[in-house]
């Protein structure tokens, strides 16, 4: 029973503790480990503990340096000439060294490498030898998946035409397939003709099953697009219709309905005037002439009529009907008038009035004609074309379910061709197996020819595995030899990227040499030119820098980087055990080199720790002090608001802090204008936002005085001490374990903290520690997780020891009250 | 004797200090905090001299802290939650209208010709001492000389405006060198003590190289907010004119302050109102911002200022869908992951406390040990190992090696809404558990082993004990902690923040919400996240509520434990 409970224990310790464990690793890998492949790394080092806490000066940072002593900026603004040339002299010897360290270094990755190249070459051949059974193994499997193969005649007739149909007589392609066509049409092909011959056999077959089908399909496809590109055209015609159908229309409804309105709001005027010719007997003294007024009248009214009847048919100008038919039947009304009545003076006034609205009337007459002839004619227009439209898609839509039809033939035709399709693609393939072994044969050493040999092997492997889509024995052996040939790429790729790299280094390192050697003779001479005033740059230094910067990170690195990857997957290959220990050093090596050259950001590390210290040491203080004496009287005298005073702060403080966060910071930055140290983004102002934690620790060290018996501070009181004597000569000392508790804590808190730094610290070199690892983890530094682990394993450590050996008094803390005795 | 005189003499000093602290207050508008700070000198004076208030004595640094740092930011709180703080409303009114009126911005070119002029440096050496200089002007053919400009505005430390006065060179102590009425001719100016030379002029070939200096070095320090006066009231100032270069243009100020008379409720007022001297038209007010009519009668945006709005904050939350849509949303995931934190470390916490609470197990003090150890580990540093190290999308080690050994597809844990949520979750329950374990474990060692015997003797199972005997009595003990652990959880803005910094966003809020945000980070979000605007106001109003529903669970949680009584004892 006990054993399964600690076995089940540590499994899921185990579990739960990973992340911690991957920290520690992480932080000690020395490849990247965001990008590699491995869990876990054996190639270790301590390099990023190094480089957060003492950044080492290398050769980018002492170019820099010089050039900085050079042209005389801080921090080598106020040396005297002679210190000036001191510390030139220093910082070359150190870039000396430097370099003395990298070539000797690069001599020795040499070395290994030429020790590894010929252990290589010696075991040439047993690589050779495996590579030449995996491609047997091949050979044999292929011939297996063939005869395994179950090949329909039709449906091979139906590939082989597909292939050769474009192929002519002797080609590469019909050569090899050639025996399967005679075994088909059963005659031997030996000339054009009789190839000719076979093709048209094989037509036969192959329209039979399906191949006539493909062609008409792709003849439907073009006459798709075709009857759709006419529907396109046919709607784009469409649309200037039916934009001068509604303009139309809108002139219809307004303008001319407007008119028309108005206007037989004249002419019901002019009837009424008619009807009160009854009441009137004014005779008018002049002959009244009405023809041209009743023939007026006639015409327009007849033209009116007729624009009603032509309005028949359309619904939308139902108004404008109407309006125009009561307009015309109004007008003849004008027309029945008694004889007697006609020679009455209203009558004359009558035509008069009439003749001021017959121009309209006469001109709303021919709008509308005008008008209705165009408008009837588009609306034809339109209707034609919606038909023709219709019938086109109609006619699409049949052509569709064609195409839909012969598609699923189609479809159907592949799926029972897979078969067929695999064999071809595996004869293809044992043709150039046999071409493919020959090469091999040939081969005799691991040269640069024969490496890129070997390479063109696996890229071909790799691109017949891609396209072969079935999972058989054929498909299992070729994965094998792949993965047996990847080392091979790995070394080719290893053997081209360090020459190059070795090229390229000492290239770059001679010509640094060499600017150095000269910029060394006249670095003397260039110092005493600054110190009199003048603003000197060196070429030289300029140039030392661009060649560290662009050189020899474009040239070196890059191979450099390669290098080492390969070195660390190279390391695993069990197959040359005393090469293991050569990649290792050659891969130390590099990186050492990398590390002398590579330009690293500044951090600000150890700034941070520091900042998180002295601001946790400053709050743990002042917030002790403050409660232990506020706690004082809680526990000791009776006074007014005892009893929930502890409580309502606590209460209080629940506030959430980061709302306070708005008053501080407007609080800090008043401040700030005023007090320097006391403002935004200093210590000072960081120290001040902590000291709100009181409720909590006073009511912690209450409880804790509470246990002290008071008869002690009574005896002592009688000994002629003051109350507050007896408080800090008694009370403090036997408190001490509770106050170094609340220390510790506070301590703890305030350098776990982060939201109230994020706010207050702004400038990165200000930053506690808790803000700095989060830049760390975000922005540029985000996948460069060596450091970022490196420094998170740092600062943790001494907080969780502390923690753990705190944590009893934690505990006996929060279960003292509720334990009743 | 001498101990009472310095006693007497420190409580003075300490008097004077506060007085001086609340006076100072009072100058810079801090009005409140002037008058906290007042009233804490008064009850220092008090606890001092009178004997009842002796037991206050000691409370007397507690309470200044608190004052300053928890009283003061509540009442700031409160105050700001009926404001407009924020974005474009960042300073008082009087700061706006100091800066209309002061501010170089605000200023307008009268005519656009330059007036030449020529800068003097004195020289230590070779090297000139940029801060010590003259400027030789050319005015309508008379030359003024101009030494460098004093502040004549301050706010604290901020300068907001310098004048130098131009003195006709004929009544000045200065002498040119050679005396000429062109200014390429001058080569120094000399005075009793010093002698400046020619350093910089636009107009000559030489002395134009120097312009970069002349612009690093003393524009840029002394010459950006300063008016050159001339004796008839002109003003001239460093401006960029037509042609992109640095000149010296007249010019004046846009603004002024005036008094208006205005008819307010039939009784007639006077205003103080900021009028354009141009236009002579008065500036409009509204809704915490000043505004300007340009020409074609359009409103000018100028600046803004902190104004009283009311409850209109409050009433946002809930009215504006944009905002009270989320902001229930927001509630609604707090309170459950608050919840499920609780719930789920318990459930991770208590088997552990279970197992180690028997004695006869060995090395528990080691299991112990190293189970307590993600708690020990700081927040930040857990968080962003999770965030970076195994909960990244793509070179994570869960999404790059856990999973792929199960065939399991990749999560995407930043993007995808609920696996965002499950994150920081497993995150919180990995961090919370220790801390249930222990807190369990301490309960459970206050059961008495009595009550096992007699349930056994009883015939109960090891279930039956469980929930029967170990369960209720833990419940009792560790409930006041659960509540507390579920209002820290509520408010624990650093977990979430570290993690998804509230993880992938909601589409279509207008404030930046996102679905792993718990109120407080929205809080933080909508303040201190100037991306859509700070606003300060809104922030406040749901800190607010944020503090009722938390002090009110936390009251109800202090009710029913006890601890009243206990304080009292």
């Amino acid at each position: 029973m006990k054993l399964h409970v600690h076995a089940i224990l540590i499994f899921l310790i185990i579990v739960i503790l990973f992340p911690t464990v991957w920290v520690v690793t992480t932080s000690l890998r020395r490849d990247e480990a965001a990008f590699s492949t491995d869990l876990f790394s054996s190639r270790l080092t301590l390099q990023n503990y190094v480089d957060l806490i003492v950044q080492e000066q290398n050769v980018p940072v002492l170019v820099k340096e010089l050039q900085k002593l050079i042209s005389r900026v801080s921090p080598y603004d106020k040396l005297t000439l002679s210190r000036a040339q001191e510390k030139a002299s220093e910082l070359l010897k150190k870039l000396r060294n430097y370099l003395n360290e990298s070539n000797s270094r690069n001599d020795a990755a040499k070395k290994s490498y030429e020790a590894l190249v010929k252990i290589f070459e010696a075991n040439a051949d047993r690589a050779k030898q495996s590579t030449l059974n995996d491609l047997k193994q091949i050979e044999k499997s292929v011939f297996e998946t063939l005869n395994e193969l179950k090949i329909n005649e039709e449906e091979l007739t139906f590939i082989l035409y597909e292939v050769l149909s474009k192929e002519k007589f002797n080609s590469q392609l019909e050569k090899i397939l050639r025996s399967n066509v005679e075994t088909i049409v059963g005659f031997k092909i030996e000339d054009e003709q009789s190839y000719t011959l076979a093709l048209d056999r094989l037509r036969g077959v192959y329209e039979e099953l399906g191949g006539a089908s493909l062609k008409d399909l792709e003849a439907l496809s073009t006459q798709l697009s075709s009857i759709s590109s006419e529907i396109e055209a046919l709607r784009k015609a469409l649309q200037p219709l039916e934009r001068s159908i509604l303009e139309a229309q809108l002139l219809l409804k307004g303008d001319v309905l407007t008119e028309l309105r108005s206007l037989t709001g004249a002419v019901e005027a002019l009837n009424r005037m008619k009807d009160s010719l009854a009441r009137t007997t004014a005779k008018s003294i002049f002959p009244i002439d009405d023809t041209a007024f009743l023939q007026s009248l006639q015409s327009v009214a007849a033209k009116l009529r007729n624009a009603s009847n032509s309005l028949q048919g359309f619904e939308d100008l139902l108004e404008v009907r109407k309006t125009t038919e009561s307009l015309s039947e109004k007008l003849l009304e004008l027309t029945y008038v008694d004889q007697q009545r006609k020679n009455l003076k209203v009558y004359a006034d009558m035509v008069k009035t009439y003749e001021e609205i017959r121009p309209r009337l006469e001109r709303i007459c021919d709008d509308l004609g005008r008008l209705l002839e165009r408008y009837s004619y588009e609306v034809s227009k339109l209707r034609e074309l919606n038909n023709s439209i219709l019938m086109k898609e109609s006619d699409l839509q049949q052509l569709k379910q064609r195409t839909v039809e012969l598609q699923r033939k189609k479809e159907s035709l592949e799926v029972s061709l897979t078969e067929e399709r695999a064999w071809l693609q595996l004869i293809l393939f044992e043709n150039d197996l046999k071409v493919r072994l020959s090469t091999v044969e040939a081969i005799k050493s691991l040269s640069r020819t024969d490496l890129t040999r070997y390479s063109a092997l696996l890229t071909w492997l790799r691109n017949f595995a891609n396209s072969y889509e079935r999972n058989d024995r054929t498909k299992e052996s070729v994965q094998k030899a792949i993965n047996n040939l990847r080392w091979i790429e790995d070394y080719r790729t290893f053997t081209s990227r360090f020459e190059n790299y070795a090229k390229n280094y000492e290239q770059t390192v001679k010509e640094f040499e060499q600017v150095m050697v000269d910029f060394e003779k006249i670095c003397n001479d260039l110092l005493a030119l600054s110190h009199s005033g003048t603003f000197v740059t060196s070429e030289h230094l300029t140039r030392l820098l661009d060649l560290v910067k662009l050189d020899f990170v474009n040239k070196v690195r890059a191979d450099l980087a390669v290098v080492s990857r390969r070195a660390g997957t190279l390391m695993k290959l069990s197959l040359f055990p005393e090469a293991q220990k050569l990649f290792r050093d050659v891969d130390k090596q590099l990186f050492r080199i990398d590390q002398i050259w590579k330009e690293k950001m500044k951090h600000y590390f150890g700034w941070w720790v520091l900042n998180s210290i002295v601001v946790s040491t400053i709050v743990a203080l002042i917030t002790t002090f403050v409660c232990a004496t506020a706690a004082y009287p809680f526990s000791r005298m009776r006074f007014v608001g005892r009893r929930y005073g502890i409580l309502s702060f606590l209460l209080i403080q629940m506030f959430p802090g980061v709302i306070f966060m708005i008053a501080i910071y407007n609080l800090l930055n008043f401040l700030g204008k005023f007090v320097p140290f006391l403002g935004i983004d200093t210590i000072g102002g960081l120290a001040l936002a902590y000291l709100t934690n009181i409720a909590y620790n006073v009511y912690l060290i209450k409880g804790f005085y509470d246990l002290i018996p008071a008869s002690l501070e009574e005896a002592a009181i009688v000994d002629g001490a003051t109350k507050f004597q007896s408080f800090y000569m008694i009370v403090l000392p036997l408190a001490r374990p509770i106050l170094v508790v609340v220390f510790l804590l506070t301590f703890i808190g305030t350098f776990n903290e982060y939201v109230v730094a994020r706010i207050v610290l702004q400038n990165v070199r200000n930053y506690t520690y808790a803000l700095g690892l989060q830049s760390f983890a975000v922005g540029p530094y985000e996948t460069e997780w060596g450091l970022f682990t490196a420094a998170a394993l740092l600062g943790m450590l001494p907080m969780v020891i502390l923690f753990l050996a705190m944590q009893r008094y934690l505990v006996s803390g929060l279960t003292r009250g509720a334990v009743k005795e | 004797m001498i101990k009472k005189l310095l006693s007497f003499f420190f409580i003075g000093l300490l008097n004077v200090f506060f007085f001086w602290i609340a006076f100072f207050l009072f100058n810079n508008a801090y009005y409140v905090l002037g008058a906290l700070f007042l009233v804490l000198m008064f009850l220092i004076d008090f606890f001092i001299f009178n004997p009842k208030g002796y037991p206050y004595r000691y409370v007397a640094p507690a309470l200044v802290l608190l004052t300053v740092l928890v009283i003061y930011p509540i009442y700031f709180t409160v105050k700001t939650a009926f404001t407009n703080y924020g974005t474009g409303h960042y300073m008082s009114k009087e700061e706006a209208i100091e800066r209309l009126l002061y501010d170089p911005v605000y200023t307008y070119e009268i005519e656009n010709e330059s007036v030449e002029y020529k800068v003097f440096v004195a020289y230590d050496g070779l090297t000139p001492i940029y801060n010590d200089f003259l400027i030789l002007f050319k005015i309508e053919g008379n030359l003024f000389l101009a030494e460098k400009p004093i502040p004549v505005r301050k706010k604290g430390k901020d300068v907001l405006l310098s004048e130098s006065l131009l003195v006709p060179i004929e009544s000045s102590t200065y002498q040119l060198v050679p005396w000429s009425e062109e200014l390429t001719e001058i080569r120094m100016i000399t005075s009793e003590e010093k002698t400046y030379r020619a350093f910089y002029s636009p107009k000559e070939e030489f002395l134009r190289l120097n312009g970069s200096m002349f612009k690093s070095r003393i524009a840029q320090f002394h010459l950006q907010r300063s008016d050159f006066v001339h004796p008839n009231g002109n003003k001239y100032a460093l401006r960029i004119d037509r042609t992109g270069e640095w000149n010296f243009l007249r010019i004046e100020r846009l603004y002024r302050l005036d008094l208006v008379q205005t008819l307010e409720n039939d009784k007639p007022r006077t205003r103080l109102v900021v009028v354009n001297n141009r236009t002579n038209k008065p500036l409009i007010e509204r809704e915490g911002s000043f505004y300007d009519v340009n020409e074609k009668n359009e409103e000018v945006y100028l600046i803004g200022y902190i104004d009283f709005v009311g409850w209109k904050n409050f009433l946002r939350i809930l009215r504006d869908p944009r905002i009270s849509g989320p902001f229930f949303k927001i509630f609604a995931w707090t309170f459950f992951w608050a919840l499920f934190s609780v719930v789920f470390s318990l459930a991770v916490g208590l088997p552990f406390a279970l197992v180690l609470n028997d004695p006869k197990l060995k090395g528990r003090n080691i299991y112990r040990t190293l189970l307590i150890i993600p708690w020990a580990i700081p927040v930040f540093i857990s968080a962003l190992v999770w965030r970076n190290g195994l909960l990244n999308e793509s070179y994570g080690v869960i999404n790059k090696f856990l999973l792929p050994a199960l065939k399991l597809p990749a999560i995407r844990w930043m993007n995808d809404p609920f696996w965002a949520r499950v994150g920081v979750l497993l995150v919180n329950v990995w961090l919370t558990y220790p801390y249930m374990m222990t807190i369990s474990l301490g309960a459970l060692q206050g059961i008495p082993y009595e009550l096992y015997e007699a349930a056994m003797i009883d015939g109960a199972g090891k279930f039956r004990r469980f929930t029967g005997i170990t369960f209720p009595l833990l419940m009792t003990v560790i409930a006041p902690l659960l509540v507390s652990s579920f209002a820290f959880s509520f408010n624990n803005f650093t977990i979430i923040y570290l993690i998804t910094a509230g993880g992938p966003p909601i589409p279509g809020s207008t404030t930046p919400t996102g679905y792993t945000d718990i109120l407080i980070s929205y809080v933080y979000k909508l303040a201190f996240q100037a991306g859509t605007g700070q606003d300060f106001g809104l922030a406040a109003a749901i800190s607010i509520l944020i503090f009722f529903l938390v002090g009110g669970i936390s009251y109800i949680n202090f009710r029913f434990s006890g601890v009243f009584e206990e304080v009292g004892r």
